[in-house]
């Protein structure tokens, strides 16, 4: 198939509850070990990315710190976690356009022990949009997204043993993840003792705030055939912003459907901009920072027909013998909510091989997605 | 945003008619720029729902309570703190009497068979 740019790099902190270093020593700790995977140098820079929501470093001051001594293109994206794949599509675009080589791309934040994801206001509003929530106590992400999940159980007929299934098979490929922050496996009575915290969410639902950073390293097709890891080529991707959003996180007065998200509407674009269909992926890293995510997107992609995507879970189907691994780490219920780079980052390590018993066979296509919500965005990488 | 007399302020489009929350320069559904606050009638249907527990979000709120999304009848989809008997469900009647105006924006909904 027709590839483009590609992942050569992959770089962790660690990932934790108080890292007791500043964002920008987390960046460019992250910057630096996916350049090292990479087999480069600061030298071999000249793009930088990044994006957050007023909780990061610019990536000029990443830069700096890492000594970089041309860099000719910088993003710094105003978005969260409908951004990672996003990013990369920004790169590639950078790369094919001429305005970079090599670009490396992190998401850097002390979200644990620093500025906490969902209580922050979008500049330029006024009387803002976050009012019409917090007024009534719609404070924090879970209760946010959990509108969405109780309309797509109301419309699909989900249920709440659903939800219980992905977290329970991802709790499976967390158990055997150095980098999970929660490694115990999960069953079904567990899954229900977990205390509600925004229904039909339980705690177990919920991705955990973290510090930390990952980064990962894209280069032009021709030179990625000298990194010292294989590649993961980008086969294509899509992105899109979400009708009548903007207005404020969870931005949801204007979505009309909220038993359907971004995923439902990047489907087609993106089969028919890779050239690829559901049966062609051998691994899917799906954007989760609540459980209902994974049935959205499923759903929403098209890997399984409307209302049949937790029986698929619950068969065994997202397993690693199943027709269609899923986060295959733990997803960002179990690794921490690094925004989303999470999925970037296992996917290129999928593609490579070696990942131990959570390995998936033979696998050679993986899918990525960003954002559960209006806008997100998605990639299909292969190992060529 | 809530009137003694039980009303909802509400944006509409003095083009296309439709009825939408946060204040905007123009109409997010046909994009026409003339915009005019009204006063809505505070019937509707609950769209969704979230049980907030109570060590989650605003401390304004110490206890676990509802929040729906209710679909007005007059247009427009707003967000509301449920107070009723019957218990949330999907398309469930509700609205807001005149007996427990907020001017914050925390309305407070019942059951509109109450």
């Amino acid at each position: 198939m027709d590839t483009r740019s590609a992942i050569i790099g992959v770089g962790y902190t660690a990932l934790t509850a108080n890292s007791n270093l500043s964002v920008l020593e987390l960046a460019t700790s992250a910057v630096r070990t996916a350049m090292a995977d990479a087999g480069l140098t600061a030298r071999d820079i000249d793009g930088i990315g990044s994006y957050s929501l007023g909780d990061s470093v610019r990536t000029q001051a990443v830069a700096t710190a890492l000594g970089c001594e041309s860099v000719d293109y910088l993003l710094d994206l105003n978005l969260g976690g409908q951004a990672p794949c996003y990013m990369v599509l920004n790169a590639d675009a950078a790369i094919r356009a001429g305005m970079a080589r090599t670009v490396v791309l992190f998401r850097a934040l002390n979200g644990r022990s620093g500025i906490r994801i969902g209580r922050e206001r979008l500049p330029g509003l006024e009387p803002h949009t976050a009012t019409y929530r917090q007024a009534v106590g719609l404070d924090a992400f879970p209760s946010v997204v959990a509108m969405w999940a109780r309309r797509f159980m109301i419309d699909t007929g989900a249920t709440e043993e659903d939800l219980a299934a992905v977290v329970m098979a991802q709790r499976w490929y967390a158990s055997n993840n150095e980098r999970a922050i929660i490694h115990e496996e999960l069953g079904i009575d567990d899954y229900f003792r977990s205390p509600m915290i925004a229904s039909p969410f339980r705690v177990a639902d919920c991705t955990r705030e973290v510090d930390g950073a990952i980064a990962i390293v894209i280069t032009e097709n021709a030179r990625a055939a000298d990194a010292p890891h294989p590649p993961a080529y980008l086969v294509g991707g899509a992105y899109t912003g979400g009708v009548r959003s903007g207005q404020d996180m969870g931005d949801i007065l204007l979505w009309d459907d909220y038993a359907k998200n971004c995923m439902h509407f990047l489907r087609h674009r993106l089969w028919s901009k890779t050239g690829l269909t559901p049966d062609d992926i051998d691994v899917a890293e799906i954007y989760d920072c609540f459980s209902s995510a994974v049935l959205f997107a499923l759903e929403g992609l098209g890997f399984v027909e409307r209302g049949e995507s937790g029986a698929f879970i619950r068969a065994g189907e997202t397993r690693p013998t199943g027709r269609l691994p899923v986060n295959t780490n733990g997803g960002l219920l179990c690794e921490g909510y690094v925004h989303g780079m999470n999925a970037l980052a296992e996917a290129t390590l999928q593609l490579r091989g070696g990942n131990g018993v959570r390995q998936v066979h033979d696998a050679r296509t993986a899918l990525v997605t960003s954002g559960t919500l209006m806008d997100g965005s998605a990639v299909v990488l292969t190992r060529g | 945003m809530t009137s003694i007399d039980g009303t909802i302020s509400m944006n509409e489009c003095t083009s296309c008619g439709r009825r939408w929350q946060p204040p905007l320069p123009g109409c997010p559904m046909c994009g026409q720029p003339h915009v005019r606050p009204v006063s809505s009638a505070t019937r509707g249907c609950i769209y969704s729902w979230v049980t907030v527990a109570k060590n989650l979000g605003n401390p304004k709120f110490p206890e676990s309570h509802d929040v729906i999304a209710v679909d007005l009848d007059t247009g427009g989809r707003i967000f509301a703190r449920y107070e009723g008997a019957l218990g949330v469900r999907p398309g469930g009647r509700v609205w807001s009497p005149s007996a427990v105006p907020r001017d914050d924006g925390d309305y407070v909904f019942i059951d509109l068979s109450e």
